[in-house]
């Protein structure tokens, strides 16, 4: 288990890992890490089942915060079924936040529509991004902040985009058309980290 | 109640990758596709950074024509 400084360091991100959510997801790396934070999520949990479970779980107790996407809300796949995951947990998250620290952050494509898919936040007021980086990244800047105030939105943009081609030259590499894999995520977290150092976004 | 930002200090790149793991390996893939990437950015730059300069040094040799600055273009040149 990690320190209790890098506990409220790290972020949690629950989101969809499909193609369209792909940009976004580079996007919410870059600004997490220009803000900061430490992104972490379930592609480091590499066991399935019940053990990848508790993994998630180990790993929602070693954030002091999460972020989950609640955008696909509709039927998908070849069978054509709605996914539970991000809902699973976020509710794995809001037990952990009853008897912890943890901040639970919930984001939306679409304004309103978590009133009608789960109800029972709608009292967390989710960050609406409209499916765009810069909706994102505005949505990290209304969710994190620190002592010395956060970089502006342009920063944020700017370290996205340099991101965003890092995370195409990976996906050729890798022949993935998404960047949802645990060896792309650590090579973009690094990224990120190198290149928030050398814009002396973070410190060394 | 959740509108309120959660307020941290910042981590550093060295507690970043401590805290993920990131392995020697990572770190030599990730700098060499920022190396990869950073490259057509620069060659932009620099391809842009050399028009410019030979623009500005034509107009400046060629007073009279046309795009040279107001000043050059209505200088005399002495013989």
């Amino acid at each position: 288990m990690p320190d209790e400084p890098a506990i409220g360091k790290s972020v949690f991100l629950n989101v969809p890992y499909d193609k369209e959510y792909a940009p976004l997801f580079t996007a919410l790396i870059a600004g997490l890490v220009a803000l900061g934070r430490i992104p972490r999520c379930a592609l480091e949990a590499q066991s399935e089942g019940k053990s990848r479970l508790q993994h998630i779980h180990g790993l929602l107790a070693s954030c002091g915060s999460s972020i989950h996407d609640l955008s696909r809300v509709t039927l998908s796949g070849s069978l054509n079924v709605p996914r539970f995951n991000m809902p699973f947990e976020l509710g794995m998250a809001f037990a952990l936040a009853q008897s912890t620290s943890h901040r639970i952050f919930t984001f939306e494509e679409k304004e309103r529509r978590i009133d009608a898919s789960l109800s029972d936040m709608k009292a967390f007021d989710p960050i609406i991004h409209g499916g765009t980086t810069e909706g994102i990244l505005g949505g990290l800047l209304d969710c994190f902040d620190s002592p010395g105030g956060a970089p502006p939105l342009r920063r944020l943009t700017s370290m996205a985009k340099r991101l965003a081609l890092v995370a195409a030259k990976a996906q050729r590499e890798f022949r993935r058309e998404e960047p949802f894999k645990r060896a792309i995520f650590l090579q973009l977290c690094e990224a990120a980290v190198t290149e928030a150092t050398r814009r002396r976004l973070i410190a060394k | 109640m959740e509108h309120t930002k959660h307020v941290a200090p910042p981590a550093t790149a060295t507690e970043m990758r401590r805290l993920l793991g990131i392995t020697g390996e990572e770190m030599a893939a990730a700098r060499r596709l920022l190396r990869l990437t950073a490259g057509k950015d620069e060659i932009r730059s620099s391809r842009a950074a050399v028009v410019a300069k030979s623009t500005a040094r034509a107009t400046k040799q060629a007073p009279g024509k046309r795009g040279a600055p107001r000043s050059a273009r209505t200088r005399t040149t002495r013989s």
